[in-house]
């Protein structure tokens, strides 16, 4: 008799760089680009000199091409993985979702049985033919996962690289995670792949094999650290994996980051109260939200697994609870109310158009020194080791008031990327940077400058 | 301080201020002979009313450390019946006891400012003897917090470690006299914490296994932090004494976020606010409960 014990649950997280050939199933040959399992489940181990891409070798937390070990001194190539990294030369991959999530397996649609006149439609399956056959449409719904972790800062960057797709990067130890403008290609950049290991060496572990994220949460509130919610869908879930020897022969890396978490008193908010980023007025806050939601599409030709996909453009939502009476005179409940009608803010006319407000919330080892309702002309950059600033570029949406003993308002907003041009980007719409312990610790993210 | 902001020490001055406005000529708390604040002295004047502080709760906090402050203050009314209508004033003082407050809702400082957001009682409660009437005040106030933060966290840390860090941390405040702490103690074998008042112990009081993520726990540990402090007399200021020397290890024991990484989040809960009689020595005792979640990778 099996059990599984919920306390020996363990999961990792690693993404493979693409974009990937999602037909190319190949097991042998150096094809970078293959996918990491055949739709039989069958690991593909394609190799180029001593590198290895997808199959077997996700979880290795040594890092390097493949087999060998190495350090890395660039982007990772395409096909190969990226963990978080510990030092130039290591990777892990363990990140603690909460509530044991498990996989979906994906379902079938079976469509139109055969018009016949009998009463319950019939499935005559291979063997028939003619008028016996039944007309069976098959369609595929692709394996999904949704996990929630608390937030350390090296597990956020990698599991929110395969949201943010092209939007990931980084400039030695700082991090970014960051909407990226409208001319990315869709085709995905990161693939992911996430491991529930069941056993130490059966194979009976489960692998939710080349997959991409659909949606990414954070949320905080006086009660609940930093908090990351993901939603996954892949190409293959894989049921049979074996943990002991699915890292290049060796056994799965689980090591978590054991970075700081992030709660919210420990956070400083910023909010500006009107168009310019340069009026960043310090408020309390009691709660956060913000969500995204990516439309991704999957295009199968007739075959039981996606042969292509694509990451479509993203939505932001989010809400942030503050004081109704703001602090000081800033961001008082009728200003912020005429913030989001736009009337008498500068001028006694509605206006056609709104402008955007900044939303910035700094976690930082060294306290910004920022009294209640002072005004700050920027946040600064990130400067110390697992310091998380998350800056949203926001479009006022709705103002609730409630409140405990002191009123509040929550207002709810979108955030929306700030173009100069249809091709420059000038604030992004989320923006999330984070500090690793040191310079040389890099994902390999392909794109290695970035700004604050 | 700014505007809905207070302390232990200031709420009770404040509510004594507050309550002694009434007992002029005329006015609604006359013939009230005195308003203390702490244990009365053998002999009083009654009819009189004392003010004890109870509890401070800390709920979860918001960004920046700000905090609202729930603390409760014990307000008794005590005379001495001699006949039906001693009684009825003992009512009548509790009630206006509590109609000022209710009435005031933001219990001013010196200045005329508020000190607090909001107001709540207890019901009244009567003395069996008809003698004395005891009612508790809640109020609210803001204050923010500021907390140091290590940006790692340690591994499943014995309890001996954080208790360490926060024995460190409190015994650094006695060098400093204007702290009015002169030792700090682990545990409390014996009665050498009472020989040197005021002073401080803390200790381990539970460790629970108490949530879980996969592959990691979060272990909870709670520890008792007491001061106590020599009732020398039934002055007032022995009591605003020993609230001072409180709110200095409040402010010491918020003030870690995970205490050098031994944790990944410390919170002050609660202050406690009592009496204890110790070795025929009667003390002021304050207990700060502290609960610090840890991690435990698997």
């Amino acid at each position: 008799m099996a059990i599984h014990s919920l306390w020996d649950d363990q999961y990792a997280i690693s993404i493979r760089r693409g974009p990937l050939d999602w037909s190319d199933q190949s097991t042998t040959g150096s094809a970078t680009d293959a996918v990491s399992h055949t739709d039989a489940g069958v690991p593909t181990q394609n190799t180029s000199s001593n590198a290895e891409y997808g199959g077997d070798w996700h979880f290795k937390a040594a890092r390097g091409g493949g087999g060998a070990s190495g350090t890395l001194t660039a982007a990772v190539a395409k096909g190969q993985t990226i963990g978080m990294p510990t030092s130039n030369a290591a990777v892990i991959f363990g990140i603690p979702f909460t509530g044991n999530p498990d996989f979906g397996a994906g379902v079938e649609i079976i469509e139109a049985p055969l018009a016949d006149g009998m009463t319950v439609g019939r499935v005559q399956g291979a063997a028939g033919s003619g008028a016996d056959a039944s007309n069976i449409f098959r369609g595929g719904i692709t394996p999904t996962f949704s996990g929630e972790f608390l937030v350390n800062s090296q597990a956020l960057m990698q599991a929110g690289a395969i949201f943010f797709q092209e939007g990931a990067g980084e400039n030695a130890a700082h991090k970014q995670l960051k909407t990226v403008a409208t001319t990315s290609s869709s085709d995905p950049l990161y693939v992911g792949s996430i491991l529930r290991k069941m056993s130490a060496s059966a194979a009976d572990s489960r692998l939710l094999s080349d997959c991409v994220a659909s949606s990414f949460s954070l949320s905080a509130d006086r009660s609940t650290p930093l908090t990351c919610s993901m939603d996954f869908t892949g190409r293959l879930l894989a049921t049979n994996i074996n943990a002991s020897t699915c890292a290049d022969t060796g056994a799965a890396d689980f090591t978590l980051d054991g970075g700081r978490n992030y709660t919210l008193q420990d956070c400083k908010v910023l909010i500006s109260q009107g168009p310019g980023s340069t009026d960043l007025k310090h408020v309390p806050v009691d709660a956060f939200s913000l969500s995204g939601s990516a439309e991704t599409g999957y295009t199968f030709y007739n075959q039981p697994t996606p042969q292509s996909v694509l990451t479509g453009p993203q939505s932001w939502e989010g809400s942030i609870t503050i004081p109704y009476s703001g602090r000081g005179t800033a961001l008082t409940g009728d200003v912020v109310q005429k913030l989001l009608a736009q009337i008498g803010a500068s001028s006694s006319t509605p206006s056609g158009t709104t402008d955007p407000i900044q939303i910035h919330l700094l976690w930082a080892a060294a306290a910004p020194g920022i009294a209640d309702g002072s005004t700050v002309s920027a946040s600064t950059a990130v400067a110390a080791a697992r310091d998380l600033h998350i800056r949203l570029n926001c479009v006022l949406t709705d103002v609730s008031v409630g409140g405990d003993s002191e009123a509040t308002q929550t207002l709810s907003f979108r955030c929306l990327n700030h173009m100069a041009t249809n091709t420059t980007l000038t604030t992004a719409a989320v923006s999330i940077d984070t500090k690793n312990d040191a310079a040389a610790n890099l994902f390999g993210f392909a794109s290695q400058a970035v700004a604050y | 301080m700014a505007d809905y902001q207070t302390t232990m020490k200031d709420l009770v001055s404040n509510i004594k201020t507050l309550l002694s406005s009434k007992t002029g000529s005329g006015l609604a708390l006359e013939g009230i002979r005195q308003v203390k604040r702490g244990i009365l002295p053998q002999n009083n004047q009654f009819p009189l009313i004392t003010l004890i502080p109870d509890r401070e709760l800390l709920p979860s906090l918001s960004s920046s450390g700000l905090v609202r402050i729930e603390r409760t203050v014990s307000v008794f009314v005590f005379g001495q019946i001699h006949r039906p209508d001693d009684v009825f004033n003992v009512q009548k003082y509790a009630d206006v006891a509590m109609e000022t407050l209710r009435d005031n809702q933001t219990i001013p400082d010196s200045d005329g400012d508020p000190t607090v957001i909001a107001v709540e009682f207890t019901p009244i409660t009567i003395d069996e003897s008809r003698g004395g009437a005891v009612f508790s005040v809640t109020c609210t106030s803001e204050e923010t917090l500021s907390r140091t933060t290590a940006p790692t966290i340690e591994n499943n840390p014995t309890s001996k470690e954080v208790l360490d860090k926060i024995y460190t941390k409190l015994n650094d405040l006695v060098p400093t006299a204007s702290n009015k702490i002169r030792a700090v103690f682990r545990e409390e074998w014996d009665t050498g914490w009472a020989r040197l008042l005021p002073s401080v112990t803390c200790q381990l009081t539970g460790h629970e296994q108490a949530s879980r993520a996969s592959g990691r726990d979060h272990p909870e540990m709670s520890f008792d932090v007491n001061l106590y402090s020599k009732v020398a007399s039934a002055a007032d200021s022995t009591l605003l004494t020993h609230l001072d020397a409180a709110e200095v290890i409040k402010v010491a024991l918020t003030s870690e976020a995970n205490w050098d990484g031994k944790c990944h989040n410390s919170a002050l809960t609660s202050i406690n606010y009592g009496q204890r009689l110790e070795s025929n020595e009667l003390l002021y005792q304050t207990t700060f409960d502290v609960l610090t979640t840890t991690r435990h990778n698997i």
